[in-house]
């Protein structure tokens, strides 16, 4: 008689419970990666808002006192603008390069196009301080002063990848007949880009644009190296603060750089949703 | 639904693909074709995949540059003109509607591209939902539609720029059974008001019965025949189309000798007396009798079953019996392994008489003029 193992009450108990292990050890791990996660930046948040001369966790009292400080230093603010900028700067100029990269690496037919599309992602593999370097002394051989230009154009270096890849992650999933429909009802291609290629794509360019903008904005290795000795960006600035006077007001900073990052997250988040909705 | 029945006596076709050829690498996808399509007709490329339509539907639509030949519009030769001058509409299997637009925008997007007002965009696309019945549906985006209706929306998009051509490449593949008979309906009812000068692409060859004015079976980058489907169906050129097209019986045959317009063949255990004048391909006793092959084909509707005692041709049993709506098919065992289909009508005034697996039966050829026969074997 073959053995049929659901006529055994305890054996049935038994796959139950294992079936449920399995979920509380997927949830449990999961639980913990994500306070390890964000534990860290929590700290920080909190400790900005402290009302002690140094930086206390958990705060004691609550003050916004070192956000009025930072507010007050003029450094920090030129700081903060620059960084603005320069990110604003370099992630226009990485989309638009992005966005055309992207076409000949999904939709051409040419040897090497793997090598090409390895190569491009190169600064995502790279280490930044690595490229920060080579950049120096490509710009120095160039014989061009380091300003604000240059500290663009490098930062459009490592954040185009981000463009690259959401981009064409877009463009592989659209379909090519929409582009050959839209010729056949008389579009010529550069209105079947704008109009039809250029919103499917939307989703995909705001995801990289925004990654791109918030690379750019808390990036220190490659500034570093770049920005010249009295151009300070924003993480540099944190980064001397922290070297001199470490004080609550490295917090307030830090904070402000984790709400700046939310905010992209948020609002790329939102367009991208948005979109989706009229997509599907 | 009078269309344009065999227009091919008009002397001014609207379209003309003079001896194209289309070479990827060293590989012949189009090879050689020659097609006339007179204006208001409703012409279809048939055949298995790969046979090259797609290929060809794309050099006239002007996404593929034909690697020899020319194609006519209106007289014109366009090779050179790029697709979004050429006048020419496609409806796509999948449809191809722009997710990000709504139905009214993607009826307007050409006319949009044609820089009309906002007010004759508007008032066209109102007009054409009218046209393809879905009034009121303008607002909604394409996700929002059923398949059948995303179909309607892409035959209006290319309405509404009146296109001098129509191009639709299997456009009911992705539909269910009924949806795709409705809308088969419906398409060749619409084109045919309007008068539209139509290609079509399948490898349905049921649906290419059903719609075409001419069938262009096609099979390695060839066109074998050009013809009206009955045709095709009564007069096949070859075996290829002979098996390709409905059903058919196609049996080893020997040709014993002929006789003027008639020839009397050997086929799975029967002699039977077939006319070959008619035919494309009459085959002589002398040219086959080097290897003796030849191929009979007679369609399962031509063949008729009865008591073994009243019927002059096979002597079998039957192998299968199945009652298919309308009609009945069985399969007789014959002589030599072949086995017959045959098909035959239940309508209940002739008060036929149906059989059963088991049985003994006679098979007869209702009218020999209509078998053919065929060179070679079917190998």
């Amino acid at each position: 008689m073959p053995e049929r193992s659901f006529e055994d009450h305890g054996a049935r108990v038994r796959a139950r419970l294992g079936d449920a292990g399995f979920w509380i050890a997927i949830w449990g791990i999961s639980a913990i990666a994500l306070v390890y996660l964000l534990l860290p930046t929590l700290i920080i948040v909190g400790a900005s808002v402290t009302s002690t001369d140094f930086i206390a966790f958990p705060p004691e009292g609550l003050s916004l006192r070192w956000f009025t400080k930072l507010w007050s230093l003029e450094s920090v603010r030129l700081a903060a603008a620059r960084s603005l900028g320069v990110a604003l700067a370099a992630t226009a100029i990485a989309v638009v390069l992005g966005v055309a990269a992207a076409f000949p690496l999904v939709r051409g037919r040419f040897a090497g196009r793997e090598v090409l599309n390895t190569l491009l992602m190169s600064p995502l593999v790279l280490p930044s301080l690595v490229y920060g370097l080579a950049a120096l002394i490509f710009v120095s051989a160039l014989g061009l002063q380091l300003s604000i230009g240059v500290l663009v154009l490098s930062h459009v270096a490592i954040i185009v990848p981000y463009v690259i890849r959401t981009t064409a992650a877009s463009l592989a999933l659209l379909d090519p007949q929409l582009e050959d429909a839209a010729r056949s009802l008389g579009a010529n291609v550069w209105r079947t880009f704008l109009h039809v290629v250029l919103p499917n794509l939307l989703p995909g360019i705001v995801t990289g644009a925004a990654f791109a903008f918030i690379s750019s904005f808390d990036n220190l290795t490659v500034s570093l190296f770049l920005a010249g000795p009295r151009v300070e960006t924003l993480p540099i600035r944190l980064f001397s603060m922290i070297e001199f006077d470490l004080d609550p007001s490295v917090a307030a900073i830090s904070t402000v750089l984790v709400l700046i990052t939310l905010a992209v997250v948020i609002v790329a988040h939102r367009a991208v949703g948005l979109t989706r909705i009229v997509r599907l | 639904m009078t269309g344009g029945a065999s227009m091919s006596a008009q002397p001014v076709p609207d379209l003309q693909l003079l001896r194209l050829t289309k070479r990827y690498g060293g590989v012949l996808a189009v090879d050689d074709v020659s097609l006339d399509v007179a204006p208001g007709e409703f012409v279809t490329l048939l055949g298995p995949s790969g046979c090259g339509k797609t290929t060809l539907l794309k050099s006239i639509a002007g996404f593929l540059q034909p690697s020899e030949g020319q194609v006519v519009l209106h007289q014109t030769v366009i090779n050179d003109v790029l697709p979004h001058l050429r006048q020419i509409g496609i409806v796509f299997q999948n449809y191809a509607l722009f997710p990000h637009m709504t139905v009214a925008q993607n009826i307007g997007f050409g006319l949009r591209m044609r820089g009309r007002a906002r007010s004759e965009i508007d008032r066209v696309a109102a007009e054409m939902l009218e046209l393809v019945k879905l009034p009121g549906l303008g607002g909604r985006y394409p996700h929002q539609l059923s398949g059948g209706q995303q179909q309607r929306v892409a035959l209006a998009r290319v309405l509404a720029v009146k296109p001098v051509l129509l191009l639709l490449d299997e456009p009911f593949g992705a539909l269910d059974k009924k949806l795709r008979i409705e809308m088969q309906i419906e398409v060749k009812q619409l084109v045919g008001e309007l008068r539209m000068t139509t290609i079509f692409v399948t490898h349905d060859q049921e649906e290419a019965m059903l719609m075409s004015d001419r069938i262009a079976v096609m099979r390695s980058g060839r066109i074998v025949q050009f013809d009206t489907p009955q045709a095709i169906y009564d007069r096949p050129h070859d075996l290829f189309v002979a098996d390709f097209i409905g059903a058919s019986n196609l049996l080893e045959a020997r040709v014993l000798d002929t006789v003027g317009a008639a020839a009397r063949v050997a086929a799975g255990g029967a002699e039977l007396q077939v006319a070959v004048a008619a035919g494309p391909l009459p085959v002589s006793a002398g040219e086959t009798s080097d290897d003796g092959q030849a191929v009979l084909m007679i369609r399962p509707e031509n063949l008729a079953l009865g008591a073994t005692a009243e019927m002059d041709g096979w002597k079998g049993r039957v192998t299968f019996a199945l009652h298919a709506g309308p009609t009945m098919e069985y399969e007789v065992a014959v002589g030599g392994g072949a086995r017959l289909r045959v098909s035959r009508p239940r309508a209940g005034g002739g008060g036929e008489r149906t059989f059963a697996i088991g049985d003994d039966v006679g098979v007869s050829v209702v009218d020999p003029s209509s078998c053919r026969l065929f060179r070679g074997s079917r190998g």
